[in-house]
C-alpha cells in the first residue's frame, strides 16, 4: 500500500507537484502516465525517499517514507531508474547480485533466481557476463530490471523500463513482467507515456499534466469514457485509428 | 595526523653519542668539513657522522642551532653579516660575545680569507678596461651571473653597488658552479667569485680589484655548538691546535684545485693537508656503481615512505573534500598554497621542528605529494554520475559499502592518476633532499655540482630519470590491479 497524500514540490520557482493525492493498493500494477514533464518521475523519486516533498507525506505500508532509513527503504522497494542506472565497472551479474552481496544473503540461491528471471526476460548468461558498455540499450534495461527484482521486495517501481526495446521484444517483454508481478504479487508503480505499455500492463493508469491528476481508471475508461480534451487528445495521439477516406 | 607522530618517533630513535660535522654544497666547505672528520676520528673521542653538501647558509645554520650537526666550517664575513646580521661585529672576541648567546662558538681564524670578489675573463681584461670595481661605472651594461646568495645576502650585491654607486644593468641570478660554465660559454662577462676558488686558475679570471674597500674580511672559522667544547674537549682542542692559522689563502686554493682541477676526493685532499704528501689519485671508476645503488636505495626510501603516507592521508581528505563543498574548497586551496612553497624553502622552514636528515626531506615530500592525490580523488568522487550514487543508495549500500564498491571504483582511475603523479613529482623533488643532508641521488648530484663535474651530475640525474620512468611503468601495472577493467583506457 502506497499513499501519497496531498504532496507538493517545487525546484527553485517551478511548482511541479501542486498537491497531489494518490493511493495505490497492495498488488495493484500502476501507471503514472504522461508527457515528459508533468511530474510522473519526481512521484516516483517521493516514493523512493530520493525526492522530500515540500508539504504533505508519503507513506508506504503506513510508514512515513521520511521515517525510514535508507537501507529499510530499500528492503521494501526496488527501484529501476530510467536508463537502468548500472554501475560500468560491473559486469551484468556483478551489478543484478551486488544488493544480495552487500546484505550477507545467500548469493546461490540469489543466482538461480537470477537466472530463471533471465530466461524469462530473454536474457543469455553470456549476455549477463558482460559490461553494461558491451551490451546493446535494451539489454541494459533488462539487467537494470533484474536487478530491481533480485531482493524481491514487495514494491518495484519502473521508470521507463521499456523504452529502448523495439516492438516485438517489448511486447514479449511485456507479457513476462505481467505475468512475474502477478505471480510474485508485486506493488508495481511504472512511469511511462507509452500508452500501449500503459494499456498493456496496467490495473490502474493515473495520467499526469503538469503535475495534477487528470483522470484516473482502466485505459478502457480513459479510452471510452475521457474526462476532458487533453484524455481524449492523450489516448488519441498514440491510438492507431483507421484511416478517415473522405 | 596520529600516523605521522608515530612516523617520527620511530624516527627519532637510534641516536647514539656522535659527533656530527656539516659542510655547505661547495668544495671548500666539504674539504675543511672533511680535514676535521678527520681529525676528530684521530682523536677517538666520538663516533664521527658526516653530514655534507647541506643547502646554504640558512639549513646549515638551522642545523647548528638544532644539535642536528656539531660544527660546521664557516667565515666571519658570514656571520656577522647573514646569521647575526650586524655588520658593526669585527673582531673575533665580540664575535664569540654574541655567538656564546645563542650556545655556539667559534675557533680563531684557520689562515685564510675567503672573501667575495667579482672577476672577469682575463681576455676580455686586454678587451675593455675594467680592472677594478669602481670602473664598473662605465662598463654597467656588462652581462652578469651571480648566486642567489650573493644577490640576497647584506653584504651583497645591493650593498656594492651603493658602496660604488654603480647600477648592473644585466644580472641573472644562477648557481655558482653554473655561473663558471656560463661565462665559459660566452653567456655572462662578470661573476662573483671566492678568492681561494680553484677556478679562478681555471678559466684564467682576473679579480677586480675592491679600490673601494667593500668587501669584508671573510676569514675561515670552525662554528660549532657550545656543547661540542664540553662533550669533546680533547677533539676540539685538537681542532685548535692543527688547524688554527694553518691554512693560508694558497695552501687553500691549493686543495681546491686538487679536488676541482685534479679530481682527487675531498677525503684525498683532506689526507693531503694532514700528512703533507702528494695522495695518489686512485682514479675512481667512471661510474661508480655501488654509490649509485647505495643513492638510489636512499631515493627510494624517500620517495616511498612520503607517497604512502601521502596516499594515508589524501585519499581520507580527498573523500572528505568530495563530500562538502566549502570543506573541499578549503582542503584543494590548502594543499595548493603548500604546492607554491619552493622546495628549498619548505626544507628550510621544516628543519627547526623534524631537524635536518631524511625526516624533513619525507615530510616535504609528503606534502607536496598531497595535492595531487586529494585533487585526483576529489576529482573523481565529484564527477560521478549522480544517477549511480542514487542507484547505489536505491540498492541500500551503506555509506561505507557505497564507497567500497561504487564510489572508489568509479574513481579510480583519477585516484591512480594522481597518485602517479605524486609519485613522478617526488622522484624529481628527492633530488633536493641532498640539501638538508638526506642522501638520494640529489646527493650525487649536489656534489657533482658542487665539483662542477658533469659526468658526477649525470650519475645522479640518469638515475633519477630511469626512476621516474620504472616508477611510471610500475604505476602502469598497478592500474591493472586497482582500476576495475571496464573503467581502464583502451
Amino acid at each position: 500500500m502506497i499513499e501519497i497524500n496531498d504532496a507538493h514540490k517545487s525546484f527553485g520557482a517551478t511548482q511541479v507537484i501542486p498537491g497531489l493525492t494518490l493511493s495505490i493498493p497492495s498488488g495493484q500494477t500502476h501507471i503514472l502516465l504522461g508527457s515528459s514533464g508533468c511530474g510522473k518521475t519526481t512521484l516516483l523519486r517521493m516514493i523512493a525517499g530520493l525526492t522530500t516533498p515540500d508539504q504533505g507525506q508519503v507513506t508506504i505500508a503506513n510508514k512515513l517514507v521520511s521515517s525510514l532509513s535508507k537501507r529499510e527503504i530499500s528492503d521494501n522497494i526496488g527501484y529501476v531508474i530510467q536508463e537502468g542506472g548500472l554501475l560500468p565497472h560491473l559486469n551484468g551479474i556483478d551489478n543484478v547480485l551486488l544488493p544480495v552481496k552487500i546484505r550477507g544473503h545467500d548469493v546461490e540461491k540469489a543466482t538461480e533466481r537470477l537466472e530463471a528471471f533471465a530466461a524469462a526476460i530473454d536474457l543469455t548468461i553470456p549476455q549477463l557476463k558482460r559490461f553494461p558498455h558491451e551490451i546493446s540499450g535494451g539489454q541494459r534495461q533488462r539487467v537494470a530490471l533484474l536487478r530491481g527484482l533480485i531482493l524481491d521486495q514487495p514494491i518495484i517501481l519502473l521508470d521507463e523500463p521499456l523504452s529502448a526495446l523495439d516492438p516485438v521484444v517489448r511486447m514479449n517483454l511485456q507479457r513476462h513482467l505481467k505475468n512475474i508481478f502477478k505471480k510474485l504479487n508485486k506493488t508495481v508503480v511504472l512511469v511511462t507515456h507509452d500508452l500501449h505499455v500503459a494499456s498493456f500492463l496496467g490495473d490502474v493508469i493515473t495520467l499526469l499534466d503538469q503535475g495534477r491528476i487528470v483522470q484516473q481508471g482502466s485505459f478502457e475508461e480513459l479510452l471510452e469514457n475521457p474526462r476532458n480534451d487533453f484524455v481524449r487528445d492523450f489516448v488519441q495521439a498514440q491510438t492507431p485509428t483507421k484511416r478517415v477516406i473522405a | 595526523m596520529k600516523f605521522l607522530a608515530i612516523f617520527i618517533i620511530f624516527l627519532n630513535c637510534a641516536q647514539a653519542k656522535t659527533l656530527k660535522i656539516g659542510s655547505k654544497n661547495f668544495t671548500e666547505s666539504y674539504i675543511l668539513a672533511e680535514i676535521v672528520a678527520q681529525i676528530a676520528e684521530s682523536v677517538g673521542e666520538a663516533d664521527v657522522h658526516r653530514r655534507f653538501g647541506l643547502g646554504g647558509t640558512g639549513i646549515t645554520f638551522q642545523a647548528l642551532t638544532k644539535g642536528e650537526i656539531h660544527l660546521y666550517p664557516e667565515y666571519t664575513g658570514t656571520i656577522s653579516e647573514s646569521i647575526l646580521k650586524d655588520s658593526s661585529l669585527k673582531d673575533y672576541k665580540r664575535l664569540n660575545e654574541k655567538l656564546s648567546r645563542q650556545g655556539l662558538t667559534m675557533s680563531e681564524s684557520l689562515g685564510f680569507n675567503n672573501t667575495y670578489a667579482l672577476a672577469i675573463k682575463d681576455s676580455l681584461l686586454k678587451e675593455i678596461n675594467l680592472s677594478k670595481l669602481s670602473q664598473l661605472n662605465t662598463h654597467n651594461n656588462i652581462p652578469a651571473a651571480f648566486s642567489h646568495e650573493f644577490m640576497k645576502r647584506g653584504d651583497g650585491l645591493v650593498k656594492l653597488q651603493r658602496h660604488y654607486g654603480f647600477k648592473l644593468k644585466d644580472v641573472k641570478a644562477m648557481e655558482h658552479s653554473l655561473a663558471y660554465q656560463a661565462l665559459e660559454d660566452g653567456k655572462v662577462d662578470l661573476v662573483e667569485v671566492y678568492s681561494t676558488d680553484a677556478k679562478i686558475e681555471k678559466y684564467k679570471l682576473k679579480i677586480l680589484e675592491d679600490d673601494l674597500n667593500f668587501f669584508p674580511a671573510y676569514l675561515s672559522v670552525l662554528l660549532a655548538s657550545s656543547k661540542l667544547k664540553e662533550e669533546f674537549p680533547q677533539t676540539w682542542q685538537m681542532l685548535e691546535t692543527r688547524l688554527v692559522g694553518k691554512i693560508d689563502n694558497k695552501t687553500m686554493t691549493k686543495l681546491n684545485a686538487l679536488v676541482e682541477l685534479d679530481g682527487l676526493n675531498f677525503s684525498q685532499a683532506a689526507r693531503f693537508f694532514l700528512e703533507g704528501k702528494q695522495v695518489q689519485n686512485t682514479l675512481l671508476p667512471a661510474w661508480n656503481w655501488d654509490r649509485i645503488l647505495l643513492r638510489t636505495k636512499e631515493h627510494l626510501k624517500l620517495v616511498v615512505l612520503s607517497l604512502v603516507m601521502a596516499i594515508i592521508i589524501g585519499l581520507p581528505l580527498g573523500i572528505i573534500a568530495s563530500q562538502n563543498k566549502f570543506v573541499g574548497q578549503f582542503l584543494l586551496s590548502l594543499n595548493g598554497v603548500i604546492q607554491t612553497i619552493p622546495s628549498l624553502a619548505l626544507l628550510c622552514l621544516l628543519i627547526p621542528f623534524f631537524g635536518i636528515g631524511p625526516k624533513p626531506a619525507i615530510i616535504a615530500l609528503f606534502l607536496y605529494a598531497l595535492l595531487p592525490i586529494v585533487r585526483g580523488t576529489h576529482a573523481g568522487l565529484v564527477s560521478i554520475d549522480i544517477k549511480l550514487k542514487e542507484s547505489a543508495q536505491l540498492m541500500g549500500l551503506t555509506k561505507f559499502q557505497r564507497l567500497r564498491f561504487v564510489l572508489l571504483p568509479l574513481a579510480s582511475p583519477s585516484i591512480m592518476s594522481g597518485i602517479k603523479t605524486s609519485a613522478i613529482i617526488n622522484v624529481g623533488t628527492a633530488t633536493l633532499a641532498a640539501f638538508i643532508g638526506a642522501g638520494g641521488l640529489g646527493q650525487i648530484i649536489v656534489t657533482g655540482l658542487a665539483l662542477n663535474d658533469q659526468d658526477m651530475i649525470l650519475q645522479g640525474a640518469i638515475p633519477a630519470g630511469a626512476l621516474a620512468l620504472i616508477v611510471h611503468a610500475g604505476f602502469e601495472l598497478l592500474d591493472k590491479f586497482f582500476v576495475p577493467v571496464a573503467l581502464r583506457r583502451n
